[in-house]
């Protein structure tokens, strides 16, 4: 009786102090959630570029409430890459940069008005072996994008208002990769036509997944370790993004790329779906879908 | 006229002991006795019986060196007592270490007969035994009643129990009696009897352990002269009663001064503000790999073999070495004369345990001690209940054994062999079809294997009255297994051999000489595959080329020591020093792939040390410490890719000083000062440049400082407990140019308290409040996305561990019963774990860009409700 008691009485203490205080792990914003300014993938078309070959290189911004403005573009070797890109020279980021200014900094595009383009050095590959050179060497690009606002008081910038990111482009004796293609969108396998809006049921779970062209999944001829060449094959994988409801996987990989996505309860919620695929060589596409719920 | 005893009983009040008291396991108990006379005096005044309390002071013997009465009287029954007493003969009391000095407050009755030879031709008529229930130990010194139940006018009998627990009675008359039964550390028990004329009736009775039980210390000896000035033991029943500590004797470590708090109480032993791999576990001297399994609730020891364990934050003599700070030492029970059969569930595992004496040859008096355990974890079945629609499935499971033997020898000599093991396995799983990143490479089940086994002897031959030797072989196999699916395993193991030993040698009474060896070596080997190069981990572009590469050798630790113990005053307890010294040695050989014939690794070093205690006055001592610790590098430290490590032994100068002080017998508190200089610390080289260099070199300092605070409460009556408090800075500097910066697990303040109380009919209540200054951290400011590996990477502006999680809050209560039946216990506990706490954040995680934190908290409330069964033949 007294074991029952005790027992009871401190089964009902249990409690934690000052448990709302700080926030959980569970409430923090998933990865794929785009719902406020993100970058979600950079493209430098070719992926692999030959010594002084020119590449156009674009970026998939999310920005649904038009907060971000210009765009810096930087490019660097890799050994003047660090675990964040390229080190950009913060002496660029005001008063009136001349373009010799701009190029000694690495600056190889402002947006809007100049487009990104990266130029393989020609003596990119000269320090290296040719086999090394047959791997070849990467060249970072380096996308940083400046709020609209906020930034007239250097003393107050945080550096979350900024959003940063790099991807490598690939220097080689030896073009051979392409951004993979894909051909269209798919909700519950329904094939979805570029611009459409896909109206959803609030509260219901899609089956989303995208259908690849032929030559999507590449085979190419590799240099091993052993100096052997022998042919591999692509492994893509995706990475799911929306601005609503609740994404179920949000990365997958080939040949299971499908993901899963629950709607919003409400009605007449719109927003959009991302998927952006990526070859593992450096080749990346993305597709973007609007949908709405009834 | 003649006496008859009638009562004897050692009572649980105490004398004040010289020093910080030890923990009792055998009581003393009376030899021979010796009749006094009964005071004219008082027969004049018609006064038949009297009662006298004398607090008796015993040598390490069982002399009696000293009996004071603790009343007087008018008739000199108090100086007739003492007198007898002074000429009995007792036998001593004894701590696991041995028989020790002891002061108790003994009763001595006195009661007057007509005619004492009338008695003796009086046939016996009733004779029995009494045991304990539970036990079935007899009970000696019980205190019997017996009247009549039948309302007939026969004066009441009274007498004592024999030490075997028998007694006889003659003369009693036939017809019905009560007998009613109590004793020192026993609840009184009553039974009903018919005695038959002309027969002799036998009884036997039964009578239930109060909750004060044997184990619980209810004699006080004086501290084992050991030369660790700093040495905490716990009583088993301490131990097994703190809630959130499992029952299990290593993991009570952790609410002691200088032990820092684990993160989720996985165990990581963090003691004086050192790393975990700078504190060393043992097992009978014998290093282990792993003290606790990896869910960090239970040692990989079932607390039925811990005879004892031994903390030794710092300070510790040569004894103990390559390691720069805090020593475990647990001890394991070498005597098994009871046939004991248990087991025991939980939430987390069950256990089950088993010993037993055996004759050799039929001979009672020469018999083969045998003991067996096995414990085996099924949290890994219940989990998965709890992650019901998770994608990913946690199994952590282990199990362990430990088998013992201990031969029959004479009495200079004891002999064991211990035969031990384990096995540590933490798998997640996850579906086919479910990712668990972008790498397919890294996709499937994280393994993490850990298996141990150890075959340990233990042989002690005393060559002569001033000469000991001490010898303990070792035979031990280690493997540890951690992979990533099917792609990146790493496997490695040893298999070593460690020998101790030690000759003792005492040739003066105020001098002891100990020689000793430390011998530690075997082989070593691993395996490493994995789908890329380590070189590629920072570039997700990489092409993947398969790496495989595996090293083996030998190590050898053969480390020799000195230590003098001495006592230079004529009181040869109150001042003790002991200086020693350790000569360190480690070669390693080095074959494999990643070796490709480097030179073998060899290193020397020597660490003196020494300690000293002095007792200012009664009760009231002084100590302190100062010595040097050398540690080799760490097993994955010590392997260079195709070169020699050029690494020296990490070091630290260790010192403390501290008082102790007796208040009463059961409330001592102690306190010390302590300082740790750590330099030569082994960390990663900057300009480490791959295959042809070593990753690591001695670039690091440390530095540990603070007080430690213990107050204790030792189980006299029905309360124990004790609180501790650590106030403590560790820090790091990465060079002497360098700021120092916080330690990782730097805990400011640590407070402990833990009590328990005994209330009636065996229910035993305790709690357990700690209040932990939250560790360091480094926050990360912000984020990068790497677009192709399509992560953030964090980065932050500021010093390392330049800010600190909240601090950590819990309260633990524990509630146990135990019934206790003719010849078996069951004790139903519940262990209510974290049920009242703050938020407790272990650790920071931080939202995909790093522009938003989290804190992962601290376990839950965790109901654990077990039971164990204990039967005895």
């Amino acid at each position: 009786m007294i074991l029952r008691f005790v027992s009871s009485a401190l089964l009902l203490t249990s409690c934690v102090i000052q448990s709302e205080r700080y926030p959980r792990p569970r409430d923090l914003d998933p990865s794929w959630l785009a719902d406020r300014p993100r970058l979600l993938a950079i493209q430098v078309e070719p992926p692999d570029l030959l010594p002084g070959e020119t590449a156009e290189v674009r970026a998939l911004f999310v920005d649904p409430d038009d907060e971000l403005g210009t765009v810096i573009w930087f490019g660097c070797s890799d050994e003047e890459t660090t675990s964040f890109g390229c080190a950009p020279d913060p002496s660029v980021l005001g008063g009136d940069p001349t373009p010799e200014d701009l190029d000694a900094a690495g600056v190889i595009g402002i947006e809007p008005g100049l487009p990104p383009r990266v130029t393989a050095p020609e003596d990119y590959l000269d320090s290296l072996d040719e086999r090394s050179a047959l791997r070849g060497r990467p060249y970072t690009v380096t996308a940083l994008a400046l709020p609209r606002e906020g930034l007239e008081d250097d003393e107050s910038l945080d550096f979350n208002q900024l959003r940063v990111g790099f991807k490598r482009a690939m220097i080689t004796t030896r073009e051979t990769n392409q951004n993979p293609g894909i051909v269209r969108f798919l909700v519950d396998s329904h094939p979805i036509e570029a611009g459409q809006t896909v109206l959803v049921d609030p509260g219901e779970i899609y089956e989303l997944d995208v259908e690849l062209a032929e030559d999507a999944i590449e085979t190419y001829d590799y240099l091993n370790a052993d100096g052997e060449w022998e042919e591999r094959e692509e492994q893509p994988f995706a990475e799911w993004y929306a601005s609503g409801g609740q994404v179920r996987r949000a990365t997958t990989i080939h040949p299971f790329l499908y993901s899963r996505w629950l709607a919003p309860a409400a009605s007449d919620i719109e927003g959009r779906w991302w998927v952006v695929l990526k070859d593992r060589r450096g080749g990346i596409s993305w597709v973007e879908v609007p949908w709405r719920t009834r | 006229m003649s006496l008859v005893l009638l009562l004897v009983w050692a009572s649980l009040s105490l004398a004040a002991p010289s020093e910080p008291p030890e923990a009792i396991v055998v009581m003393p108990a009376v030899l021979e006795w010796v009749d006094a006379d009964f005071p004219s005096a008082a027969a004049d005044e018609d006064i038949t019986s009297f009662k006298v309390t004398l607090r008796v002071s015993l040598d390490e013997q069982g002399r009696v060196t000293d009996a004071q009465p603790l009343e007087d009287d008018p008739y000199g029954f108090a100086w007739e007592a003492k007198d007898a007493v002074l000429r009995m003969r007792f036998s001593p009391a004894e701590t696991r270490e041995g028989p020790v000095p002891s002061t108790f407050d003994f009763g001595y009755s006195f009661e007057l007969t007509e005619d004492p030879e009338q008695e003796i031709e009086v046939p016996i008529t009733l004779e029995g035994r009494v045991r304990e229930n539970g036990t079935r130990a007899p009970v000696g010194g019980a205190f019997l009643e017996i009247e009549p139940s039948d309302g007939r006018e026969i004066e009441r009998t009274e007498l004592v129990t024999e030490g075997d627990g028998t007694f006889s009675v003659r003369g009693l008359p036939p017809g019905e009696y009560r007998i009613r039964v109590s004793g020192p550390g026993h609840r009184p028990a009553t039974e009903t009897l018919t005695i038959e004329p002309d027969e002799v009736t036998e009884i036997r009775l039964w009578v239930t352990e109060d909750n004060l039980s044997a184990n619980e210390i209810t004699v006080f000896g004086e501290r084992p002269k050991t030369p660790e000035v700093t040495r905490r033991t716990l009583s088993n029943e301490e131990i097994r009663r703190i809630p959130g500590t499992f029952g299990d004797p290593v993991k009570v470590i952790q609410t002691l001064p200088g032990a820092a708090r684990s993160p989720f109480g996985t165990g990581l032993l963090i003691i004086r503000g050192a790393n975990p791999q700078d504190s060393g576990v043992y097992v009978d001297g014998i290093e282990v790999p792993l003290i606790y399994h990896l869910t960090g609730t239970t040692s990989v020891i079932q607390p039925e073999f811990v005879e004892s364990v031994d903390y030794l934050p710092g300070g510790y003599s040569g004894k103990f070495g390559r390691k720069m700070a805090g020593v475990i030492d647990v001890t394991t029970k070498d005597r098994f004369d009871e046939t004991i059969i248990s087991g025991g569930a939980d939430v987390l595992d069950a256990q089950v345990y088993a010993q037993t004496s055996i004759p050799v040859g039929g001979d009672e008096d020469r018999k083969i001690g045998v003991a067996a355990g096995f414990r085996r974890s099924y949290i890994d079945a219940f989990l998965p209940l709890f992650l019901d629609g998770s994608d990913f499935a946690i199994k952590p499971r282990y199990w362990d054994y430990q088998f013992k033997v201990v031969a029959p020898t004479p009495e200079h000599r004891t002999l064991s062999a211990f035969v031990y093991g384990f096995e540590d396995l933490l798998s997640i799983s996850t579906p086919s079809d479910t990712a668990q990143g972008s790498d397919r490479d890294t996709q499937g089940d994280l393994l993490t294997r850990y298996l141990s086994h150890r075959a340990v002897i233990r042989w002690t031959e005393k060559l002569g009255d001033d000469l000991t030797l001490r010898v303990t072989p070792s035979f031990g196999v280690d493997r540890t297994i951690f992979g990533v699916g099917q792609a990146l395993t790493f496997s490695g193991g040893t298999t070593n051999v460690h020998f101790r030993s030690e000759l003792e040698y005492r040739p003066h009474p105020a001098i002891t000489i100990t020689p000793g060896f430390d011998f530690l070596g075997g082989a070593w080997s691993f395996d490493f595959v994995s789908p890329f190069r380590i070189a590629d981990l920072d570039n997700p572009l990489s092409e993947r080329d398969p790496v495989a590469f595996g090293g083996q050798g030998t190590a050898w630790y053969p480390d020799a020591w000195l230590r003098m113990d001495l006592s230079p005053l004529q009181d040869r307890d109150r001042l003790r020093l002991t200086p020693s010294v350790r000569v360190n040695s480690a070669t390693i050989t080095y074959g494999g792939s990643v070796a490709q014939g480097a030179a073998p690794y060899r290193r020397q070093a020597i660490d003196p040390r020494f300690s000293g205690w002095f007792e200012l006055t009664d009760g009231f001592a002084l100590k302190g410490s100062s010595g040097l610790y050398h540690q080799p590098p760490q097993p994955q430290q010590s392997i260079g890719l195709g070169v020699t490590p050029d690494l020296a032994f990490e070091r630290a100068w260790n010192s403390s000083i501290g008082l102790e002080h007796t208040i009463s017998p059961a409330v001592q508190w102690e306190l010390d000062l302590f300082w740790r200089d750590m330099w030569n610390l082994i960390d990663t080289d900057p300009n480490f440049t791959g295959f042809g260099s070593s990753p690591f070199m001695n670039i690091g300092f440390g530095r540990a400082y603070g007080a430690e605070l213990i107050v204790r409460h030792q189980p006299v009556g029905r309360f124990f407990g004790w609180l501790s408090y650590t106030l403590s800075r560790s820090e790091r500097k990465a060079n002497p140019d360098a700021e120092w910066v916080p330690f990782d697990f730097d805990q400011t303040h640590i407070l402990s308290a833990q009590g328990g109380y005994d209330l009636p009919y065996h229910i035993g209540v305790s709690m357990q409040i700690q209040l932990v200054s939250g560790n360091p951290q480094s926050v990360l400011n912000a984020g990068v996305f790497d677009v192709d590996g399509g992560s953030y990477s964090g980065f932050r502006v500021g010093p390392r561990n330049d800010s600190r999680l909240p601090f950590f809050f819990q309260t633990s209560f524990r509630v146990d019963r135990r019934f206790t039946f003719r010849s078996w216990e069951l004790s139903l506990y519940v262990d209510l774990l974290n049920t009242i706490r703050g938020v407790n954040p272990e650790f920071t995680v931080y939202n995909y860009d790093y522009s938003d934190f989290a804190y992962v908290r601290g376990l839950p409330f965790i109901p654990n409700i077990g039971f164990e069964a204990k039967v005895r033949r």
